[in-house]
Parts: C-alpha cells; structure tokens; sequence
C-alpha cells in the first residue's frame, strides 16, 4: 500500500513539474537579441564575401585560361609564319646563305654596340637572316634599317647620326625619371605634347639604354634650382601669392614642394562633398581642412537611416603625412604612413595590422575617387573587421573599395 | 506567415524572418535553460548560442518532426555542453552524497514559478537527470550516453532528486506532495 502511494506521489512530483514547466518562460534581454543579430550579420557577410572569392577565383581561373589559350595559338601562328618564312628562304639557298652571313656579321656589330638590345630582340635575329635578303640582296646595301613589326623595331647597322637623332627626339621625355623619384615628391608634371607622341610611335626608345635618361636629367635640376630661387625672391616680395598660383607655378616649373605645403598642393582637391549612391545605400563623405590637417567624414544611409559613421583624417607631422580611420569596431584608429605617391594615386601604408595594410586613395579624373583598403597579400579577417569593412561599396576578400563622386553644388 | 513559410525564409537568411523566429521560440527556450543553468545570465548565453546554431543549420531541418522540438533538442544539448565545461558528471555520485542544507523559507502556499525554482536548490547532477528524465522525457539509457555516466547512476540521480524535491516542498508546506 505504502509502496503503491509512493509510486503516485512521485507520479504526482513529475506532473507537478512538467505541467508549471512553462511558467518558466520569458524573454531575453533586448541585448540577447541584438548579441544574436550581431553574430547573424556576420555570417551573412561572411557567406557573401566567401561567395565572393569563389568568383573571383573562378573569374581568375578563366581569365588564366584564356591568357594560356592566346599565347598557345598566337605561338602556333608564329612558328607556321617562321616555317613558311624558312621554306621560301630554302629556295634560294645558294644566295641567301651567303647574304645571311652577311647580315650575321653586321648583327654582331649591332650587339657589340647595343647589348640590351641583344637581350630583347634575341628571337629577331632569325628574322633577320630572313627577310634582310630580299631587300639587300639586289641593291647590296645592308645599312638600311629593317622594321619587322610594330613590336620589335630592329636597328641593323645604324650610324651615328641616326642615332643622335632618336636621342634627341627622346631627351625631353622625363616620364621614366620621375617614376624612380622619392615617394615624397610631388607628382611629374604633364609631358609635353610633342614628346609624347614620337615616343610611343619610335618603339627604338625601347631598345635604346638608359644613356637618354641620364642626359635629361640635367636640365631639369638647373630648372629646379632656378625655379627654387624665383619662388623665395617671389615669396620674399610678396606673402600674397594665393595658393593656386603657387601651385600652377610649382606644377610648370616641377619644383619640389616643401612637406609643409603637401597638404595644400596634393590633397587640396579631396575638399569638398562627395558621395555614391546605390540602390538604398548611399555613401557619403565630406572632407574639410581643419589648421595642419585634413578632416573626413563620411557615413552611410540605408532607407534613411545612418547605418555606419566614421572618421578619416591626413594630418602632416614633421614632413610626413598619415592617413588616419578605425578599421576595426570600437578599436583605436589606426595610422598610416604616406609611401607612394602620384597625380592620381596615393598610397599609405602600415605594415603592424593584420588588415588592410595598405590605404589607397585613387584619383578618376576631375570628379571620381576611390578610396581601396586592401593588403597586398592575403590575410585572415576576423567576423568584427568584416562588419566595419562592409560598409564600403564593394567588399571582396581582400579589398574593400568606396567610388565616389563629387556631389553637385560642389 | 506560416511555420514552413517561415523556416523557408530563415533558409534564405532573411533578418525578419530570423526575428520573428526568435521572438516566437526564445521565451519557451530560456525557460528550458534556466532549469538547467543557474545563473540567469549564463542561462542567456546558452539561448544566444543555442538559437545562432539553430539558424547556423536550419538548413538540415527536413521538416519531418516538430520544429519546437528539434529546436529545443539544440537548447538542451548546448545547456548540457556549458554544463560539462563546468562540472563532471561522472563525479555526481560522490557530490550528491554530501547532504546539502536548504535555506528555503517557510511561505504557506508556493507558488508555481518558486516551485520551479525549487530546482536550483538541487545539485548539478541531480536537477540535469530529473530535467532530462522528467521533463525532456529522455529514458534512463540515453541519459546515461549522453552524461557519459552509467544507467545506474542515472535512476540513482533521479530518485535522490525526486526525494530532495519532495523534502523542499514539505519543508514549505506544500499540499499534495508531502
């Protein structure tokens, strides 16, 4: 009897609890909710930046295919055009062997005196063997120039005179100098008009060693000098000079800014509003000067609501320029130093983060920017990182990329 | 929106739905885990954890059983995983030998809900097996597998729970069950 009771009382225990089980339920905290949200969003973006990288995988396996396939045909066409080329040589073969050590001869005088143009038109010389016959066999001139193709121009025996004249024909070009300059320098100015074109057209500028580069060099530093010592007499005479004459003035003349004016000369163009509108989401970021140093901001609505706000500053400090922004949430913002710069690009770097190592600011003509966030290898970013990288237009694996405009009224 | 139409659109990621899903089934959740863990906040932890892996592979619900069911098979499996990090099942036994005094104070009739929260009055090991056996519905053997304890340990642990229980409650007077 006792034992029968027993056994229903603890029936009736498990009833007791299992019927008031519910009485138990509640909701979380708000914050458990928005913990929750939190981590969802960050697996959503993770998805999308995985599916991301496949297709840009994918995109680049393509892309290699393709590359593979030309080369593979575009060889294929030029061992058929060396094989027909060889057999019309063959039936000649008495005259043009003779003629061909010819040629052979006043090729090596050629690479006696042009030995980087040996290394890359080493393929040529088979060429040459071949066509040089038709043209110099009947007049027996071998001093002529043969052009074979746009690519490879091949100078076969030219004087001194011709030479000169490519010299001088290529001696203003400053482009190639300009590009070894220090990271600090101000960008090269614009070529002249004239040069330009010739240089593109004469692909001997190519071949030629950098004996050129070296000659117009010179009168750039006279420039320099002389220019440096018109703008303190100008400076001296007058503090009024506006900042735009003095950049045109520096612009002409290619006068090394002084760091101090770097702000002013190389970055005076980011002022203003500028903005990016996509679908519901529009980026905006507004740059002012504030005394020694630049001040953005920018933030991004999604169905008028401010969904991301940041801060970006490039401030000047003892001749160096940073670029400064949080790159992780509810971190410190982080520093990067100028490393490379030019007219449209701007390259800041700090090399102790994991991500992005490198701040790239790209310049698209008069109206377009775009600002890159990217390392130059891959690198792990972690779920928190993503979410602050997101808000920029486009985000892959491992850049995160913001277009903008320059917003009207501007 | 109906329950399919809704765990479609979980599938598919989509935020609302996500929400939605949540509000329905957290309450019922955190009850589940407050009877396991005791502290509130920890209990928290285990919803958050527990629902992110229920919208982490809902993908894998093919819809043949009771959606509530299948998500508070993932609650109480990840309330027992925080538990293990905490305490060792197999050790039970020595534990609950040792007679812990209860500071329960004398109200004439309880409550339904202090009823409930007799249960963190009990040992780790004897409120998981009454938890399992009595309210999960869980049999002795899978108790045993999924404890990493013996089945003897198991119906031990329930009927040393069931008596603590019973002492509680006529410690507080409550009719019935004296």
């Amino acid at each position: 009897m006792n034992e029968r009771k027993h056994r229903e009382r603890e029936d009736e225990l498990s009833r007791l609890f299992r019927t008031t089980q519910h009485k138990l339920d509640e909701m979380p905290s708000r914050q458990a909710w928005r913990r929750l949200e939190q981590r969802l969003e960050a697996r959503r973006i993770r998805k999308r930046t995985s599916l991301y990288r496949y297709t840009t995988l994918a995109a680049a396996a393509v892309a290699a295919l393709v590359m593979i396939t030309t080369l593979l045909i575009f060889e294929n066409r030029m061992a058929s055009s060396d094989a027909m080329a060889e057999n019309t040589t063959i039936a000649p073969p008495t005259e043009t062997e003779a003629i061909a050590m010819l040629e052979e001869e006043s090729a090596d005088e050629m690479t006696v005196k042009y030995e980087v143009e040996e290394k890359t038109s080493g393929d040529n010389k088979k060429d040459i063997k071949v066509e040089t016959p038709k043209k110099i066999a009947p007049a027996k001139q071998p001093q002529q120039p043969t052009i074979k193709s746009n690519d490879a121009v091949v100078i076969e025996d030219a004087d001194d005179i011709m030479i000169e004249e490519i010299e001088a024909e290529i001696e203003p070009e400053p482009e190639p100098i300009a590009e070894n300059k220090p990271t600090s320098l101000p960008p090269p100015p614009p070529m002249p008009a004239a040069v330009k074109p010739k240089a593109n057209e004469s692909t001997p500028t190519a071949t030629v060693p950098s004996k050129p580069k070296a000659r117009a060099a010179e009168p750039e530093i006279v420039d320099i000098a002389a220019a440096e010592e018109d703008l303190m007499v100008q400076t001296e005479k007058s503090d009024n000079i506006s900042k735009k004459s003095k950049e045109s003035y520096n612009k002409k003349n290619n006068v090394k800014d002084q760091p101090t004016s770097m702000l002013d000369t190389q970055f005076d163009w980011l002022v203003g509003s500028w903005n990016e509108t996509e679908k519901r989401r529009t980026s905006v970021e507004q740059w002012s000067r504030e005394g020694n140093m630049l001040r953005g901001e920018g933030y991004v609505v999604e169905n008028g609501d401010t969904v991301f706000a940041e801060e970006m500053r490039i401030v000047e400090n003892a001749g160096t320029v940073f670029f400064e922004t949080v790159v992780e949430k509810d971190k410190k913002p982080v520093q990067y130093r100028l490393v490379k710069m030019n007219s449209d690009e701007v390259v800041f770097e700090n090399n102790e983060v994991e991500f992005p190592k490198q701040v790239v600011i790209e310049r698209k003509g008069r109206n377009k920017f775009q600002t890159i966030f990217q390392n130059a290898m891959p690198s792990n970013i972690d779920e928190r990182q993503l979410q602050q990288l997101n808000h920029r237009n486009n985000f892959s694996g491992e850049r995160a990329v913001r277009n903008l405009s320059r917003s009207r009224g501007n | 929106m109906t329950e399919k139409e809704l765990i479609a659109r979980c599938k598919k990621q989509n935020p609302k739905a996500q929400q939605f899903l949540y509000e329905k089934y957290a309450p019922k959740m955190f009850g589940v885990c407050k009877r396991y863990v005791k502290n509130r906040e920890d209990a928290e932890d285990v919803v958050i954890e527990g629902m992110y892996k229920v919208f982490a592979n809902i993908h894998k619900f093919k819809g043949t059983g009771s959606f509530e069911g299948w998500i508070r098979r993932i609650v109480v499996n990840e309330a027992l995983m925080f538990l293990r990090k905490n305490h060792n099942f197999k050790l039970t036994v020595e534990i609950s030998n040792i007679d812990v005094k209860t500071n329960v104070t004398a109200i004439d009739d309880l409550q339904e809900q202090d009823i409930l929260n007799l249960l963190n009055k009990l040992p780790t090991g004897y409120r998981t097996v009454f938890n399992l056996y009595v309210i999960e519905g869980y049999k002795h053997r899978e108790i045993a597998e999924i404890l990493g304890i013996s089945i003897n340990t198991s119906k031990s642990q329930l009927i040393l729970a069931k008596n603590r229980l019973r002492a509680l409650l006529q410690q507080n007077r409550y009719p019935g069950v004296g």
